[in-house]
């Protein structure tokens, strides 16, 4: 059984926005549904400042508080490790995304919430997610962890990682690569 | 068209107004609301956590009528439940309306989770519901009934869980720190039997009124007390919660807390929570020492000042964008102003509740004493006209 | 301003479908579900969201668009897609696409049909031909498909093939190719050290070129970004050095004299292979770094450090030869060139690893096409070459921001516009729009742009990109690859409407003017014919997408009998030009100050760039990329958080920038409200806005009135020496509050 988890080294990311639209596309989404997003943080003073960009989308957390509180099972998580929601469960409550620490869920317009689904349906069959694969600067790792000749293991190992809002206990299935500056 | 038609005509077309909101939402969905992803619920989920508290803070009295042994507790018992019933499915209503795709509700009973808070209200208040059927069928029907004790007393142990678990909903959500903790689940039980003693204040009070009769002044200090109480207990609650939240350590908590004194909910904050459903009242229940018109009084703001309590709790949870990486310097607050559509609703469910309670008091015997008069329809059509009717 | 407003889009999207598709838009379950089963096609294709035209393969499913991929091979793209490229290929379901052939009578526009529009076209361009020679006839087009149009022109005898490069980069282009014969490209694959100057990959895209720097960044090469902003690529730079907007030419005069004053420079390159070294030193060794420091503001010392460490890891640095960034601003822009190449040859890092290469191009074939008879060509319209005129700019790309000018004086009487949207993307709108007053105006677009709606006569919609073949490209330019690369557009999607492509079209308008013939070809035809020396047909490019020729290039300076052999007079890297001196100016460069300057607390230098998601103005009107200029206040115009607390002003807030026009006896002033966005990663001394908004076409409307464009601000000018734009020449008062 696949575990999957991606990793992301935000220091490479330059904000293009083309994980966003090319997942869109992958998943037919209306403009304003997407399932990953930058967040923008500045820090110092001109001329001595510098830019961070973050992206980030559903953690597929191993301990995720969306489906902890899901009434009807709609939210669930498989085996391989993805948080996917189940839209004919689904009543529409929005209590996961209240729940939910990182953001990440949007209603479409169905009302049913949307997120990342880790392209499930896609990468089963070895495929990549666009996200990771239309990146010209290569942020994004994707794969699986109980492979130890994936690339996603081996950096893992490689690199110092944590995880976004790790306090919360969601223990999250994306790794962000902890940056040197 | 008579008095009582006449006299309807309002809640009616609030009615109306809301159904106009009901088609609008579902044909829209979720564009028909001012929700965002960034502040998921809104005014109809406070809207539905006011209904469902006084309803079941309504129902608590009636139980506390039932069993306290109080004469003018006693008296309430019926016109409680009937209350109850009249506030509960209006507030169902609200909520089905906004869930979006409220038919998937079979998978509550289908595939239940039970770490859920919301699975829980499902249970607890279809429960509840159930319950409060029954009390009311057998009010009428066989009011002397031996197994109405047993159903009362499930129905007390119900409504105490229902209420609590409302306020755990958000308490056990986890992640949005202002509403983390045991404070919620205690302080809507308070405020659900505030909201539930003003809502029945006002009922009886008005439906005296309009059958020319003074409402026995037990009962009206009675219903005062306890609305002071709960004011007392509300005040300090809210008083120590932001007073420690303003000092917290998290940044988030100290910002919620500003957002409520001094940020964008602050209006209706000191107007309608503190002002309307506190102070206010307050004053207006102790210098006048009970009287039936000044409680009747203190009971309307109640009613509006618990109900932006509501929807103030609702949107401080929310309101200030999660820290998902450290340092990012969002917007201050996430906006989100209701569309009409919601306030249509709101307008619809209160109207509905009107009505709904009237009929029940036309319809049905809610008043041991004065049977005879709540009977007349005459009597119950003046409810609410303003005419000529003085004690 | 307006925000953009979803339930348009829904509208807009609800027509869109009856009207066929919108796979973006629509409710993807019911469309993944129905496609489940279908077979999904993959064909290759180039983008078509800007010049880049990455390689990529189109995957459609139940004959709708579904997805995008990356060609691997093309390396420009290496496998990569910029958010762009999704967009402008959903856009082929965008209902503001122009459906059918148009005419505008009055101020509306009827349909009409191909053959009416071509007989009436065909008509007046006869007699227009017949009154004013061929020569009043004008083609302005995007370029890089010149061959068809030529064809046309070369047949009725007009030399007015005129390109938008007058508004993107001619400066430099002129200046490369008088200086050096050729482009050269900056060897990212094995640099150690690059400058990059107003030149911003990671914001003005080309995928091929991150993937190249990321990779240089992990083997430990240096990346400087000097830029008055902090912009995308220096986020990830290992230095990003922020610059008075318009003095580059002092820094770069300033590192040449370092490098030169220090005896850092490659003294056997200079003596071998540079012509004009001492004029330059003549010219400038009074130009210290410490001059250079005062005028750009940047520290002498680091100015020295920055000359130091490129000469210590030449040949293997370079100054990048930049793109638009610095191109098309301002009235030094030409000589900004031009030190750039001093610069990089002072490195000697010409046809160097690592340094700058020349940019691999396959030789392509050609169509044998019997000879015709053709008639002589008149002067040039736009004064492109034209003695007295503008006698250095370059004849390939010619002036596209003057032709009111031309057609008032009666030099231009039928123009084209092919792929080409100057009503947005050149200077002054209000002046561009009186190209309506010529006697015959065709626009060739895909969508409702500005040019169209506002100046044609006729409006001859193109096929979409997805739904055309078209001949070969090779994949060259702007960066280095060791191999010569070829790619080509196949058709993905059958035409949604009535559009042709524009073979056929030039076919349509040549037979209504009674010329037989001209095309006796298919697109597929001349695709094979050009294919050929390659030895590769049109069915296996259809196969791969993009064919890798096998040989590559050798590092090198082109020699011939022992000598220099550059494209250069003297075959030599020229510093100083002699084209420039014949015509009264200098041929090497040496300071010459920008036009204009902010003086004033509410004055500042109106600057401009590319921001990731956008191009120009085409992907201006796509739902999902504006989307995400919602998501992050794309429309937002920077300011440097000291200025705008002066000014009152705080991040969100809605400021007016003003600016005068005048010119050529015009005088208007300027007025447009945009919200600021506050911030420490901007010099002082302006202010920056994204250049992708603004659009003013009403039949555009995701797009219609959001944001502001700088063009609205700057008069349409002409730089000299390269006919360029100078469009930061400009500047703008803000204050707070909206007009
Ligand atoms: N406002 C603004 N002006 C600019 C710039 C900017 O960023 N913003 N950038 C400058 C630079 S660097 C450049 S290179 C130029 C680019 O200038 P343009 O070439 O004018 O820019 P685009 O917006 O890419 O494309 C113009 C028009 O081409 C048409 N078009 C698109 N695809 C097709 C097609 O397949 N066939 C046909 N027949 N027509 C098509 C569209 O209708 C579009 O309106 O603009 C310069 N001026
Ligand atoms: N996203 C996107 N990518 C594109 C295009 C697009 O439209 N959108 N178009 C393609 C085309 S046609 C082109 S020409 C290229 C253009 O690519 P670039 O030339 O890299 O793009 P620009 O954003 O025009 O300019 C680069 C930088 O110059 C900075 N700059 C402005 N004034 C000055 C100055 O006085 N000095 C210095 N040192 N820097 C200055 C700007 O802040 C900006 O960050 O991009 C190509 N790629
Ligand atoms: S595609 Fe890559 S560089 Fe672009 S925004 Fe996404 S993660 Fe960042
Ligand atoms: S990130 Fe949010 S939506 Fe995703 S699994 Fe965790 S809690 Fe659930
Ligand atoms: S909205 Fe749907 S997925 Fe989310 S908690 Fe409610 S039922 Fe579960
Ligand atoms: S993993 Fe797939 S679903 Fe998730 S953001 Fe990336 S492309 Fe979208
Ligand atoms: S850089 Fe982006 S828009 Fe330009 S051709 Fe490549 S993918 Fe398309
Ligand atoms: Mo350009």
């Amino acid at each position: 059984m696949a575990h999957y988890a991606m990793l992301i080294d935000a220091s490479r990311c330059t904000g293009c926005a083309a994980c966003r639209i090319a997942c869109q596309m992958q998943w037919q989404l209306p403009p304003e549904v997407f399932f990953n997003r930058l967040e923008f943080r500045e820090q110092g003073t001109y001329p001595n400042v510098r830019q961070d960009i973050v992206p980030v989308q559903c953690m597929h957390c191993d301990n995720p508080p969306c489906l902890k509180v899901c009434p009807t099972g709609a939210t669930y998580k498989r085996a391989d490790g993805m948080v996917l929601i189940d839209h004919g469960k689904c009543i529409g409550c929005k209590y996961c995304m209240v729940a939910c620490p990182y953001d990440v869920r949007q209603m479409n317009e169905r009302g049913v919430p949307e997120k990342c689904r880790f392209c499930a349906g896609h990468v089963e069959t070895g495929g990549q997610p666009p996200c990771v694969a239309t990146c010209m600067n290569d942020v994004r790792i994707f794969g699986d962890l109980d492979d130890p000749n994936s690339e996603i293991s081996k950096e893992l190992k490689r690199r110092d990682v944590f995880q976004l809002a790790a306090h919360k206990g969601t223990k999250p299935r994306v790794f962000y690569v902890k940056s040197k500056k | 068209m008579s008095r009582f038609e006449r006299w309807m005509a309002a809640p009616a077309a609030m009615v109306l107004v809301g159904l106009a909101g009901a088609v609008n939402k579902i044909i829209n969905g979720e564009h028909a609301l001012g929700t965002t992803a960034a502040m998921p619920w809104g005014l109809l989920i406070a809207g539905y956590v006011f209904f469902a508290a006084a309803a079941t803070g309504a129902g608590l009295i009636a139980s506390l009528g039932h069993f306290s042994g109080k004469p003018a507790l006693m008296a309430l018992e019926r016109r409680g439940m009937f209350l109850a019933l009249s506030l509960l499915i209006p507030g169902f209503g609200l909520i089905g309306i906004e869930l979006g795709n409220p038919l998937n509700m079979i998978y509550i009973l289908l595939s239940p989770n039970f770490t859920s808070g919301i699975w829980w209200m499902g249970f607890l208040y279809s429960i509840y519901l159930a319950l409060l059927l029954i009390e009311c069928y057998y009010s009428q029907v066989n009011p002397t009934n031996k197994n109405l004790k047993m159903v009362s007393a499930l129905a007390v142990l119900n409504k105490i869980a229902a209420v609590c678990n409302l306020g755990a909903i958000f308490a056990l959500a986890g992640v949005r720190l202002f509403w983390n903790g045991y404070y919620f689940p205690i302080y809507i039980l308070v405020t659900a039997i505030l909201s539930g003693a003003a809502a029945l204040l006002t009922a009886s009070y008005l439906t005296g009124k309009r059958a020319g009769l003074e409402i026995e002044p037990a009962i009206v200090e009675a219903l005062g007390k306890i609305m002071a109480g709960c004011i007392v207990i509300a005040a300090a609650m809210t008083a120590l919660k932001l007073y420690a939240n303003l000092q917290a350590a998290e940044q988030p908590l100290r910002e919620t807390a500003a957002a409520l004194v001094s940020g964008p909910l602050a209006w209706r904050f000191w107007l309608g929570e503190v002002g309307a459903g506190m102070l206010l009242p307050l004053a207006l229940l102790l210098i006048a020492n009970f009287r039936a018109k000044h409680t009747f009084a203190a009971a309307v703001l109640i009613l509006i000042g618990v109900f932006a309590m509501r929807a103030d709790f609702i949107a401080a949870g929310q309101i200030i964008p999660q820290v998902v990486v450290e340092g990012v310097q969002h917007t201050a607050y996430h906006v989100y102003s209701a569309t009409w559509t919601e306030w249509a609703l709101l307008a619809g469910a209160t109207g509905a509740s009107v009505l709904m309670y009237a009929f029940a008091e036309y319809k049905f015997t809610l008043d041991a004493e004065a049977a005879d008069t709540f009977a007349d329809p005459e009597c119950v059509a003046d409810l609410t006209g303003r005419r000529k009717l003085t004690v | 301003m307006r925000t953009f407003s979803r339930r348009t889009f829904l509208k807009a999207a609800a027509a869109a479908t009856i009207a066929g598709a919108m796979p973006l838009a629509g409710d993807f379950t019911g469309f993944v579900r129905g496609a489940a089963e279908a077979p999904v096609t993959r064909t290759p294709s180039t983008c078509n969201g800007c010049s880049t035209n990455c390689a990529m393969f189109v995957y459609v499913k139940n004959g709708r668009l579904w997805k995008l991929e990356g060609n691997p091979i093309a390396m420009k793209n290496e496998g990569k897609l910029c958010a762009r490229a999704y967009g402008v290929a959903a856009d082929v379901y965008n209902p503001d696409r122009v459906q059918q052939p148009m005419k505008r009578v009055g101020d509306k526009f009827e349909p009409i049909s191909w053959g009416q529009a071509f007989k009436e076209i065909g008509d007046k361009l006869t007699k227009i031909i017949d009154k004013h020679t061929g020569s009043s006839v004008l083609w302005l087009c995007h370029g890089g498909k010149e061959a068809y149009a030529q064809m046309l022109l070369d047949e009725i005898g007009s030399a007015n093939y005129v390109t938008h490069y007058s508004t993107c980069f001619t400066s430099k282009t002129n200046a490369w190719d008088k200086m050096v014969g050729t482009q050269l490209t900056s060897d990212i694959n094995r640099a150690k050290y690059m400058v990059f100057a107003g030149r911003n990959y990671a914001g003005g895209i080309m995928p091929g070129a991150m993937k190249k720097l990321m990779r240089a960044k992990e083997r430990g090469a240096k990346i400087v970004v000097i830029d008055p902003r902090l912009c995308e690529l220096a986020k990830i730079a290992d230095e990003w050095i922020p610059i008075r907007p318009g003095t580059d030419l002092a820094l770069y005069l300033g590192l040449a004299h370092t490098l030169i004053s220090e005896k850092l420079y490659n003294e056997s390159f200079v003596r071998q292979y540079v012509f004009g070294f001492d004029e330059f030193w003549q010219a400038n060794r009074h130009f210290t770094a410490e001059k250079a420091a005062a005028i750009c503001d940047i520290p002498a010392e680091t100015i020295r450090r920055l000359a130091r460490e490129m000469a210590r890891n030449a040949p293997a640095s370079f100054l990048e030869p930049g793109y638009h960034g610095l191109h098309n601003h301002y009235v030094n822009s030409t000589q900004i060139a031009q030190a750039n190449v001093i610069v990089n040859a002072l490195l000697g890092n010409f046809y160097q690893h690592g340094g700058l290469m020349p940019s691999a191009s396959p030789k392509l074939g050609k169509l044998a096409l019997p000879k015709r008879l053709q008639p002589e060509k008149g002067a040039r319209a736009d004064g492109a070459g034209v003695n007295n005129e503008y006698p250095t700019v370059e004849t390939s790309r010619g002036i596209a921001q003057h032709m009111p000018d031309l057609i008032a004086a009666g030099k231009v009487k039928a123009l084209f516009i092919y792929h080409f949207n100057p009503l947005r993307t050149a200077p002054d709108p209000e002046y561009q729009k009186r190209i309506i007053n010529a006697e015959l105006v065709v626009s060739i677009p895909v969508d409702w742009n500005e040019t169209s709606v506002h100046a044609a006569h006729y409006i001859l919609p193109e096929h979409y990109f997805l739904e055309r073949m078209e001949a070969p490209k090779p994949i060259s330019g702007n960066i280095a690859h060791d191999y010569p690369q070829v790619a080509m557009r196949f058709p993905a999607l059958k035409p949604l409407h009535n559009t042709k492509d524009v073979l056929d079209i030039l076919k349509g308008i040549a037979k209504a003017m009674n010329i037989d013939d001209l095309y006796p070809f298919t697109v597929e035809e001349d695709a094979a014919a050009q294919l050929k020396p390659l030895g590769i047909t049109v069915d296996k490019l259809r196969e791969v997408g993009c064919y890798e020729v096998p040989e590559a290039i050798k590092p090198g300076f082109p020699m011939k009998d022992g000598k220099p052999a550059l494209n250069t007079v003297t075959g030599q890297v020229e510093f100083s030009v002699g084209i420039f001196k014949l015509h009264g100016r200098q041929g090497v460069p040496t300071w010459i100050p920008p036009l204009v300057s902010p003086k004033a607390d509410n004055e500042f230098r109106l600057i401009h760039g590319k921001q990731p998601w956008h191009s120009h103005s085409v992907t201006s009107n796509n739902p999902h990329l504006l989307a995400i200029t919602k998501s992050y206040n794309g429309t937002w115009m920077w300011i440097n958080k000291g200025r705008a607390e002066k000014l009152g002003i705080k991040n969100g807030d809605i400021v007016t920038l003003e600016a005068k026009i005048e010119y050529k006896g015009e005088r208007r002033t300027v007025q447009k409200s945009i919200p600021a966005r506050v911030t420490e990663m901007l010099h002082p001394e302006c202010v920056w806005i994204p250049s992708g908004y603004g659009n003013f076409s009403p039949r555009a409307r995701f797009g219609y009135q959001q944001g502001v464009n700088y063009n609205d601000f700057a008069p349409a000018r002409v730089e000299p020496l390269s006919g360029g734009c100078m469009v930061q020449e400009v500047i703008v008062t803000v204050r707070k509050g909206g007009n």
